[in-house]
């Protein structure tokens, strides 16, 4: 049985009136790379500073390597690499002196890491990071990440503000960094097409609560669009989401395959085809 | 660990640390000059007098400002970057205990101002040893020891209040360390505060204790 590494537990926030989960519960374990998708104010980034003790819920636990987010140890910090939204960093830094500053926090440091990865970006080792661009800071983030070599790494909208090709080379760096060491990933990010190359599992949340938690492949394989000639006599059913009229025809979406579909409510003249991660999340949580 | 985080808070303070040493520095060659001038001008029993029995201040008032000045400088140009897109998170994340990290942010600060106040201090004193006898300066030392103790609660308290995550706690925090600080700033005669000494102390200390407070709130997620 593998080691659990995050375990958040009936987790329940509100800011102010307003609910944002309520008995959230999830794990992730060593080894895998887990996504948090939705909307705009479903509370991605409120997870992301409960686990690391920057916000104190209503109710309920989290613990990073078993220990309550309120009060890590030294020892279990240096086993978390910490990117936050924005790729913020010490940016009165040059690109020499954050990899110094740093370097004397974590034992297993891998300076090398950091400096192939800065080679790659047209600065030099005195240019401020204030003064580089979104995608260059991006990297430098990533490098001092993948020098600390933490055992978990949480990344806080990591593509927000890159460029595609800052954001495949993100995706790209982090998948070998995680197969090469059995690291363990939580992440999340607007940009779904990126999760679809990376991540493991999936949890979707809806406000208020987890839409679904499940491995990407599964939803992958199994949730799909269907295509309904008419008025749908499946109103009111859970195993459909987002059904709406499109045109003359009817659109929803659904993990039951197309023979159930078929044969369960009579239907014959049904299209449905299989969706990205992207469509598939469009599907779950709706357009608006 | 200590010398890292030493190091962080130089790389922040560095150039307010040149500029303020720069302050005192044309503090005190105007207040030699101002000497000079007072001595040429109005003779030097007629300044001598005006000390010793009016207790008149000798040198160019703003020194009653400049340490707090200084002292607000420093705090901001360390605070200030730490609180901008919360980077002060990043900080915390480090391996370290977080009362710990602080600790060595407020010392760093405090040591750097103790070195430019020190450090003016002896070179004031040392240039005024040429115009006047020890118990002159003795007294203006005394006058002027509250202004220099100002500006230690004057950086802690700045720190308070940029640490706290509220603008809404941030005013009152402020109103609380004007009024702390405005025990140092009562006209009275040299070395009246020699009894008062224990309770700016007691300022300083609490000054210190405020932005862990301030922390606490942050962890809390408090906005």
């Amino acid at each position: 049985m593998e080691e659990t590494i995050i375990q958040c537990e009936q987790i329940t926030h509100y800011y102010g009136s307003r609910l944002i989960y309520e008995d959230l519960n999830f794990e992730v374990k060593r080894g895998k790379i887990l996504g948090l998708l939705g909307k705009n104010g479903t509370g991605k980034t409120t997870i992301i500073n409960i686990l690391n003790g920057y916000l104190l819920p209503r109710a309920g636990t989290c613990r990073l390597f078993g220990e309550e987010m309120r009060s890590l140890s030294p020892a279990t910090k240096a086993r978390v690499g910490l990117l936050l939204e924005g790729h913020v960093q010490h940016a009165y830094f040059n690109v020499e002196q954050i990899e110094r500053f740093y370097s004397r926090f974590f034992p297993r440091w891998k300076r090398e890491a950091y400096h192939a990865l800065l080679e790659k970006l047209q600065v030099s080792r005195t240019q401020k990071i204030s003064t580089m661009s979104r995608g260059q800071r991006s990297q430098v983030a990533l490098g001092l990440l993948f020098a600390q070599d933490p055992e978990l790494l949480i990344l806080d909208d990591f593509s927000m503000g890159l460029d595609p090709g800052y954001r495949r080379l993100f995706v790209e760096y982090l998948k070998e960094y995680a197969a090469a060491g059995r690291k363990t990933i939580f992440l999340t990010s607007h940009i779904i097409q990126d999760m679809e190359l990376l991540v493991d599992d999936c949890i979707i949340l809806d406000y208020g609560r987890i839409l679904l938690h499940e491995p990407t492949a599964y939803i992958l394989d199994n949730f799909r669009r269907y295509h309904l000639p008419s008025p749908l006599p499946i109103a009111g059913c859970n195993e459909f989401w987002s059904t709406e009229r499109v045109g003359d025809h009817w659109e929803t979406y659904s993990f039951l395959p197309p023979e159930e579909v078929a044969r369960k409510y009579g239907l014959t003249d049904i299209r449905h085809e299989r969706l990205s991660l992207e469509d598939a999340f469009i599907g779950l949580t709706g357009k608006y | 660990m200590t010398r890292a985080i030493c190091y962080k808070e130089w790389i922040k303070t560095r150039r307010v640390f040149l500029l303020s040493a720069l302050l005192f520095a044309g503090y005190i060659i105007y207040a030699f000059i101002h000497t000079g001038h007072l001595f040429r001008v109005e003779g030097a029993v007629a300044t001598w007098a005006g000390m010793i029995l009016k207790q008149t201040f000798l040198l160019p008032t703003m020194l009653r400002w400049l340490p707090l000045v200084v002292g607000i400088l420093v705090s901001l140009a360390q605070f200030v970057p730490e609180m901008t897109e919360k980077r002060l998170k990043l900080t915390l994340h480090l391996p370290m205990p977080g009362h710990r990290i602080l600790i060595v942010m407020l010392l760093h600060g405090i040591a750097l101002l103790l070195a430019l106040y020190l450090l003016s201090a002896l070179l004031l004193a040392r240039g005024l040893a040429c115009y006047y006898p020890r118990e002159i300066l003795a007294a203006l030392a005394w006058q002027a020891l509250p202004w220099f103790i100002a500006g230690i609660p004057g950086y802690l308290f700045t720190a308070w209040a940029c640490i706290e995550p509220t603008w809404k706690q941030r005013v009152p925090n402020a109103l609380v360390a004007v009024v702390s600080l405005s025990a140092c700033y009562l006209d009275a005669q040299p070395g009246s505060y020699l009894a008062f000494l224990p309770c700016l102390a007691l300022v300083v200390l609490i000054a210190f204790l405020a932005p862990f407070y301030s922390i606490a709130r942050f962890k809390e997620g408090i906005q």
